[in-house]
């Protein structure tokens, strides 16, 4: 049986690293989407690369703000939004504000869909991208002073919802990791 | 310290505040894109290691995909090289003939003439070589054909004149041949001489003056005169046996290819030595006088070539 000054000490010795576990639990969600944000505006050459780029960071704001909250912060959200938005090609701004529109969302469905299940949470998902696509579209028909084909907004949105499910379980299996940390 | 109240406001209030920061943005990258694009060029500029440490990967396994790639092929591209090969060789066969066919015709070419006058060229077809016949055919094409009697040379000297005219082919009686009869002229004595061929060995050197008797080793010249050109080399005096000379051709009259054939008026300027092409135009000598044809001209066939005359 330890004394309580014992255990204090202990909690002083580990404090900085539990600190740093903490601060570390809290920005993995914003690391990520900046490191995705980095990675996917390299010259890959793959097709759909800027389409999966957005994909990628806007399943990740929505799978973190719907399930685990806490972790993605409005001010890291924004945070990363700003950093990413120095490396896609979509019109300035519009991947910030897309990912604020879908951290609203998610906030204000979240009691909702937690208790669903994952069809439902996607569904919803789609829903929210297929706006987001249709503004940028209509956002770059009107800097292009044309129609330009719809096909890009519809490989877009198909793009985005589809890579979702990967991302969901990725994110289902770290979020356990976290959990057990 | 704020309420419980007041920080629930606050909060609902950051959402809306930011949304209102990014359409801002967004307006003014609409409006001014000049300015965020910059600033986008120049993270993309500074981000250009990082870029390229991050496609390292794919670049080395593009360039192993390469070299497998490469190894799997290697059978049909060893069959491609193959073929290109053998195409090489076959270009390589065709300049070394062409470079080969350049040489002869340059090397005809180093004979002077004044552009104005007649001449015609051609490839030997056939040669006649036998005990009584010491002939070429010359295939001329469709080029205006030369007089009889004309003179005929390779890159070097003489090697006979026009004995027969066709419609493309003419017929080259060699010096050597029992019915050539060339009037020459000996250098540097002057002395005048008649080239006999006998179909046998290399041409005679016949009657000639008794005080400019043949020289071994002096050059050996046609006699300029009318219907015949002067000046155009043809060998060089050498001694078979005591008082029977006969002149050695400078002209290689056992390989005859390419063949000039100059009309009985063309004045040719020799060159200076074989394989140079001459700069300089040739000298014209003067024309021999005009004189009216005689009947028995078509008799010139079977006359010897040329009379000796003043011309």
């Amino acid at each position: 049986m330890r004394l309580p000054s014992q255990q204090q000490q202990i909690l002083l010795r580990w404090a900085p690293q539990r600190i740093m576990k903490a601060v570390w639990k809290k920005i993995v969600p914003g690391l990520f989407i900046i490191c995705w944000g980095i990675v996917l505006s390299a010259p890959f050459g793959i097709p759909g690369q800027i389409e999966l780029q957005s994909g990628i960071i806007l399943g990740t704001v929505w799978f973190w703000v719907l399930y685990r909250p806490q972790v993605m912060s409005l001010p890291l959200l924004f945070l990363s939004g700003l950093i990413v938005e120095l490396f896609v090609v979509t019109p300035p701004g519009f991947l910030l504000l897309w990912m604020l529109v879908v951290y609203g969302v998610a906030q204000g469905v979240r009691f909702r869909l937690a208790q669903g299940g994952f069809f439902r949470s996607w569904g919803v998902y789609a829903l929210t991208v297929l706006g987001g696509v249709f503004l940028e579209w209509c956002l770059m028909s009107i800097q292009a002073v044309a129609i330009i084909s719809p096909f890009a907004m519809v490989f877009q949105w198909v793009l985005t919802i589809g890579v979702y499910p990967l991302l969901h379980a990725g994110f289902a299996w770290g979020r356990r990791i976290f959990d057990n940390s | 310290m704020l309420s419980i109240h007041t920080r629930q406001v606050l909060a609902g209030l950051v959402l809306p505040i930011l949304i209102f920061f990014a359409v801002g943005l967004a307006f003014v990258g609409q409006v001014w894109p000049q300015k965020l694009v910059s600033l986008r060029l120049a993270v993309t500029g500074e981000m250009a290691p990082i870029y390229y440490g991050l496609t390292f990967p794919q670049r080395e396994v593009r360039h192993w995909e390469e070299m497998l790639h490469g190894v799997t092929d290697l059978i049909a591209e060893n069959q491609n090289l193959r073929q290109q090969n053998k195409q090489l060789y076959y270009w390589r066969d065709m300049a070394t003939s062409l470079k080969a066919e350049n040489k002869k015709l340059k090397s005809v070419l180093h004979w002077g003439i004044d552009p104005s006058l007649r001449y015609v060229s051609g490839w030997v077809v056939r040669e006649e070589s036998g005990p009584y016949l010491h002939a070429a055919l010359l295939d001329v094409g469709d080029q205006l054909s030369p007089h009889m009697g004309s003179l005929a040379v390779d890159d070097v000297g003489l090697i006979g004149r026009v004995s027969e005219v066709g419609p493309h082919v003419v017929r080259i009686l060699l010096i050597t041949d029992a019915a050539s009869r060339i009037p020459v002229t000996m250098l540097p004595s002057g002395g005048d001489a008649m080239m006999v061929g006998d179909s046998v060995s290399l041409p005679h050197l016949m009657y000639y003056a008794q005080d400019t008797r043949p020289v071994e080793g002096a050059r050996v010249e046609t006699r300029g005169q009318a219907g015949i050109t002067g000046g155009v080399l043809i060998g060089h005096v050498h001694y078979l046996s005591s008082g029977q000379p006969i002149v050695i051709p400078a002209a290689d009259l056992k390989h005859l290819d390419v063949v000039r054939v100059f009309d009985n008026d063309t004045v040719l300027d020799p060159p200076p030595a074989a394989g140079r092409v001459r700069e300089h135009g040739p000298l014209i000598s003067v024309p021999p006088k005009a004189e009216g044809e005689p009947k028995w001209q078509g008799l010139k066939r079977f006359w010897p070539f040329s009379r000796i005359g003043n011309g």
